[in-house]
């Protein structure tokens, strides 16, 4: 599965990070994922995905100043977003940075997977 | 002809006295006055002279009060400059001038007030008071040269004899009655109204004034206003007249009584004809009440502003935590919702192993142990907030306690080393053992949470005076300077943790002090700033208080 789509989770709760990084696996993407925007950035350097799951909230650095250093970079400014939030005005936030999508938290998991499928095939 | 020098002339006719009981008369810049009409009217006929004029000199002029043979509709000057006519010198010696012929063009240009009314002849007589001032003149004058008898000259001295009496006895009916203008508007005046010399001592002060500073006429003889408004107040205000001649002010007044009242004062000089201020005139006004009611309602707009900042930070505070408990509350439920929700697709999908299964089992454990952890800080808080939280006491071994915690805590943190030292000692207590546990592992996640590059978090337990101290010490992100307390406030966090956006609701340090002050103890923070750690320390008494127990059911 060498060509698989990729898939980043950017997420700093332990259990939420890795109920996705299995469920999106077990779809067959290949997953990486960072425990906050600094790492995420770290690992874009030689990691390129398809999209970014991206939480908000987050230590070191969140998701807003995440998304200011990605826009930066030219090579990654233009992979897709998709906000996972559990803070309150979900749809405000998603604008506010610019994100194709937002999942309130808690989600579901067949939620999850829709909206990850439908901006990979985009890019795909 | 002898006359005095010029500056005599001046001097005599300045003379201070002289001018006040001029301007005492109060005869100067008034209507006619037929009283004083007959005078000249009579010394025309008596001296079969065509013109006569009875005539007041001050130190600018001489002032023409009545005068006979002008002209039914004369209208000319009421007035001379002084030194263009020849009262001036009746003044200063206080004798008649007699001047017989004044055609010579010298005397034409020595006395051209004269000279205009076609007047060739002069003659003048004095107006003296009975206290001895000469204010003016009673003159004849012929058109033709004329040398004057002394028979004339005491007839017209008799005439002014009685015109001067006449003078005397109004002055004395003004002084007694305070009948003139200025006179009345003083007494009359609804403000307080004092006279000040130019040196600033008291020379006059009205009704109301006397009332408003609380000093009689006697106590303020020799005194400058200082006595009352103080030094400072009292030079400025002198040294503002000096210079502008004018002063408007607000100032505190000090009454005689001690009583400090707020006086609106407008004062202004009242100056000489050559600009030499002679008196300041002050008028007072209390605005004691309006000052107050002003204080008040300015108190009362900061009052209102500050409950307005007060009620505004609540709200933020509110939306803060609201956000934030959102946001905790939130992620915990997710994650064991999708643990759940990925057990079950995985094991219809038959990809469920043991390993996951384990791990699935394992993450909601934890999560939701977690959650209840959150839910009853959030309960505490809600407890402490109507004041109750009783203690369950019992006897204890602290030492135990605390190492079951430190163990239990290094399941937990794998990337951090907690050391415990304990120092030799009796640790026996009377204590909530189950709020202690959970102040201590409060202190210990908090050591974690604020380290995030992981290190070294070292305990200290000792004996420290009648009770027992422990201290959870780590290298993490420390305070900013000056935060010490504020992340005792509920919901209050450190800038530093905010910015850095570590999870917490801020309550579980407010909820650890409160329960260490059950206790009897206390509970504080200390940091060298920000990433060089934080040292938290817990004092506890080996018995708490009974009070602090929760009675048995």
């Amino acid at each position: 599965m060498s060509d698989a789509l990729r898939v980043l989770v950017v997420e700093d709760e332990d259990a939420i990070g890795e109920v996705m990084v299995d469920v999106l696996r077990d779809e067959g993407y290949e997953v990486r994922r960072a425990r906050h925007g600094r790492e995420a950035l770290e690992l874009l350097q030689h990691w390129m995905p398809s999209l970014i799951v991206l939480d908000l909230m987050m230590p070191i650095m969140d998701g807003r100043a995440f998304r200011e250093e990605q826009r930066r970079v030219p090579t990654i400014a233009d992979v897709p977003v998709v906000l996972i939030s559990g803070a309150r005005e979900v749809e405000a936030r998603c604008q506010e940075i610019g994100a194709v999508a937002a999942l309130e938290k808690p989600f579901d998991i067949e939620s999850l997977l829709s909206v990850v499928s439908r901006y990979t095939s985009q890019v795909a | 002809m002898q006359t005095p020098a010029t500056h005599t002339v001046a001097a005599r006719v300045g003379d201070p006295d002289r001018l006040l009981a001029l301007h005492q008369a109060n005869l100067l810049d008034t209507p006619p006055e037929p009283a004083f009409d007959g005078f000249p009217r009579v010394a025309l006929r008596v001296l079969r002279a065509p013109m006569a004029l009875l005539t007041l000199v001050d130190e600018h002029r001489e002032y023409i009060k009545s005068g006979a043979g002008l002209g039914e509709s004369w209208s000319g000057p009421r007035e001379f400059p002084r030194t263009e006519a020849p009262g001036q010198l009746v003044v200063a010696g206080s004798g008649p001038i007699a001047l017989a012929d004044l055609r010579e063009a010298a005397s034409q240009a020595q006395w051209p007030a004269i000279a205009s009314l076609g007047a060739a002849a002069y003659l003048g007589v004095p107006l003296g008071t009975g206290a001895g001032h000469v204010l003016g003149t009673l003159a004849v004058l012929d058109r033709q040269p004329r040398d004057w008898t002394t028979e004339e000259i005491e007839t017209l001295q008799d005439l002014a004899t009685a015109a001067a009496a006449l003078i005397d006895e109004r002055t004395r009916r003004l002084q007694a009655t305070g009948d003139s203008l200025y006179e009345e508007i003083v007494a009359n005046s609804g403000e307080g109204i004092a006279i000040i010399d130019t040196r600033g001592r008291y020379v006059q002060q009205n009704d109301v004034h006397r009332r408003l500073i609380g000093y009689s006429d006697e106590e303020l003889r020799g005194q400058t206003p200082a006595i009352h408004f103080g030094e400072d107040a009292f030079q400025a205000m002198v040294a503002e007249l000096q210079r502008a001649g004018r002063y408007r002010g607000e100032l505190v007044s000090r009454r005689k009584d001690g009583q400090l009242i707020d006086v609106e004062l407008s004062a202004f000089a009242v100056r000489d004809r050559d600009g030499t201020p002679r008196y300041f005139v002050g008028i007072k006004r209390d605005i004691t009440a309006r000052k107050r009611a002003q204080r008040r309602q300015e108190e009362l707009h900061m009052a209102e502003r500050r409950a307005r900042q007060e009620a505004e930070v609540a709200v933020r505070a509110r939306d803060e935590f609201l956000s934030i408990a959102s946001h905790e509350l939130r992620n915990p439920v997710a994650g064991i919702r999708g643990a759940v929700q990925l057990l079950r697709r995985a094991h219809q999908q038959g990809r469920l192993g043991d390993e996951r299964f384990a791990r699935y089992l394992e993450m909601i454990d934890t999560t939701s142990t977690r959650l209840a952890q959150l839910t009853d800080d959030l309960l505490d808080v809600s407890r402490l907030e109507r004041g109750k939280m009783l203690l369950r006491l019992r006897e204890a071994n602290l030492e135990a306690l605390i190492r079951e915690v430190v163990s239990r805590q290094r399941l937990r943190a794998a990337r951090h080393r907690i050391d415990l030292v304990v120092a030799p000692g009796e640790y026996t207590c009377l204590v909530d053992p189950d709020r202690v546990d959970q102040v201590v592992s409060n202190l210990l996640d908090n050591a974690v949470k604020y380290s995030t590059n992981g290190g070294e978090i070292r305990v200290t337990l000792a004996v420290d005076g009648e009770g027992i101290l422990l201290r959870v010490i780590d290298n993490g992100i420390g305070l900013p300077a000056g935060e010490q307390d504020r992340i005792f406030q509920p919901f209050g966090r450190a800038s530093n943790a905010t910015a850095a956006a570590i999870p917490g609701l801020g309550i579980g340090l407010y909820v650890c002090r409160r329960i260490a002050e059950q206790h009897g103890g206390r509970l504080w923070a200390e940091s060298e700033g920000e990433n060089r750690g934080t040292t938290l320390s817990l004092w506890l008494p080996r018995q708490a208080p009974a009070e602090a127990e929760q009675p048995d059911e």
